[in-house]
């Protein structure tokens, strides 16, 4: 347990902790009379369950400027995601539009919904991000053609923190009247997005990187311009049919606070992040064969990327051993295959082997990244003596 | 090998190979790359066959640093015929390696082959 208060989190686009506003009005719906099933509003234990519920999508719909039922809840963004790619492809299979677009940047819960639709004889296009871990607007005009149905493309790169233009391929597609999807797992609540002003169709949301609660999220479908989706899950009425299944009233609550405190903060929470990259970047800048992966201005601050050409990243981070990082994205950290994401972005093989993602958050104290760089340094130097190299 | 020896060998620099100071002392250099870009040179000073001398480069992850320099610090005094003995180096009975890291072990018996090679062909 000592080892655990002593590590230094620097892993916030894995998951981020609980912020304790969100500890307590998840324990005030626990702990009071709102445990009822949001469904059952015959009584006064459900009517307060669904009241809390749909508080609850009135605050996430009011963040990104969407009406509260155009809020679908969800697990997560994994869901959504696969709600949102699955759903719509399904709804419209019989339609004349059968191609969808998205690119090897994404997280896997896009990719992996995308080639299943493929198998279900859509026709599938993949971009190649650029250096910068963005997908370039002209490429992907190229692609749009008369059976565009969807283009799914996130909004914040998980890996790297690259950002996508969103306002411009969001009125590329609807230009061409084709549906927009945005994964926003790493960016809600912590850059601004306006539905509205960018045209987006479907938005995957969650609520565990902005220190709200793990397995929820929602999906948000536009009413005016999609209406319709197809489920995935089925066997209840929850959520109009389109997510059945008993709603999770702590978590919802957990989460629209998460949303709120987000709102609130977004400012002065990228200040902070922008101050913790820049010590980062500032300190370290002179280690041997060290680079940084994506656009130095259009990225997410909390997000850092940095390769060391020849060395192993499993390793970096297991002489790091106070600090948590991760290499590549959380998701590829149990497995040895190389990031598909960095490798899109053309980095070698060998340069992708010494990556390793730091990523900062609302609680990362300056002092904790001054530490960080220090022990990543050392890690770094000590690998480098192991493989005899000369400085 | 438990996590604390893990740790003990990854974290050790007692008999790293230094290009310039180690050159003309250690005349025998097997090296095993893999597909993963991890990669290990052995270097032994051999007198009477017998290994009196031995130091290492590597590159990869935490177990092949480890098992390499346990491997490096046990061989020394060795007789040549046992020096890919690992059973009498004692690396399997100290050292727990992951299934899915069992490879590591052979880039490191590649290494050793490599070296006895260098040895016989002189």
């Amino acid at each position: 347990m000592q080892d655990i208060i002593k590590q230094i989190y620097l892993d916030y686009a894995s998951t981020t902790p609980l912020a304790r506003e969100v500890v307590s009005e998840m324990e005030a719906v626990m702990k009071g009379q709102s445990f009822g099933n949001p469904s059952s509003v015959d009584h006064l234990f459900g009517k307060q369950a669904h009241e809390a519920v749909e508080y609850a999508r009135l605050e996430i719909a009011s963040l990104i400027n969407a009406d509260a039922d155009e809020i679908v809840w969800t697990s997560g963004a994994t869901e959504a995601n696969n709600l949102a790619i699955l759903g719509l492809a399904r709804f419209k299979k019989n339609g004349f539009k059968r191609h969808v677009i998205s690119s090897f940047a994404e997280h896997k819960s896009v990719i992996e919904p995308c080639l299943q639709v493929k198998k279900e004889g859509f026709k599938l296009t993949l971009l190649n991000p650029n250096v910068n871990g963005s997908v370039d607007i002209n490429e992907l005009e190229s692609v749009i053609n008369e059976k565009t149905l969807l283009v799914s493309l996130m909004h914040v790169n998980n890996e790297v923190g690259s950002i996508n233009d969103i306002k411009s391929i969001g009125n590329l597609c609807r230009k061409n009247n084709v549906f927009f999807h945005v994964d926003a797992a790493q960016g809600i609540g912590k850059l601004p997005i306006d539905i509205k002003d960018c045209n987006i169709d479907l938005m995957s949301l969650n609520a565990h990187k902005i220190y709200g609660p793990k397995g929820i999220g929602a999906l948000f479908i536009n009413n005016e311009s999609v209406g319709r989706i197809e489920p995935i899950l089925i066997g209840g009425g929850q959520e109009r049919s389109l997510r059945p299944g008993t709603l999770a009233t702590h978590q919802i609550a957990g989460m629209a606070r998460a949303y709120k405190i987000a709102q609130e903060k977004m400012s002065s929470d990228q200040r902070h992040l922008m101050q913790c990259r820049e010590l980062f970047i500032d300190t370290c800048q002179d280690i041997s064969r060290l680079s940084v992966n994506g656009n130095s201005e259009n990225v997410f601050p909390g997000i850092l990327s940095v390769s060391i050409d020849g060395l192993h990243a499993e390793s970096i981070i297991y002489g790091m051993k106070m600090v948590a990082v991760s290499k590549g994205s959380a998701c590829n950290s149990d497995d040895d295959e190389p990031s598909h994401v960095l490798k899109a972005m053309g980095l070698s093989q060998s340069e992708i082997n010494g990556t390793v993602r730091f990523s900062f958050g609302r609680d990362t104290d300056i002092k904790d990244v001054e530490y960080a760089c220090s022990i990543y340094r050392d890690s770094v130097d000590h690998l480098h003596r192991l493989r005899g190299d000369k400085k | 090998m438990t996590e604390n020896l893990t740790r003990f060998y990854f974290e050790k620099e007692d008999h790293l190979f230094d290009s310039e100071d180690d050159k003309l002392t250690f005349v025998v250099k097997g090296s095993a790359k893999n597909s993963q870009g991890m990669e290990i040179d052995l270097y032994f000073k051999v007198e009477e066959g017998r290994i009196v001398d031995a130091k290492y480069n590597v590159g990869g992850c935490p177990v092949l640093i480890a098992i390499s320099a346990f491997y490096i610090e046990n061989v020394i005094g060795k007789k040549l015929d046992r020096c890919y003995d690992f059973n009498a180096i004692g690396i399997h009975e100290s050292i727990e390696i992951p299934n899915h890291k069992k490879d590591r072990m052979i880039l490191l018996e590649n290494a050793v082959d490599d070296c006895l090679g260098q040895i016989r062909s002189r």
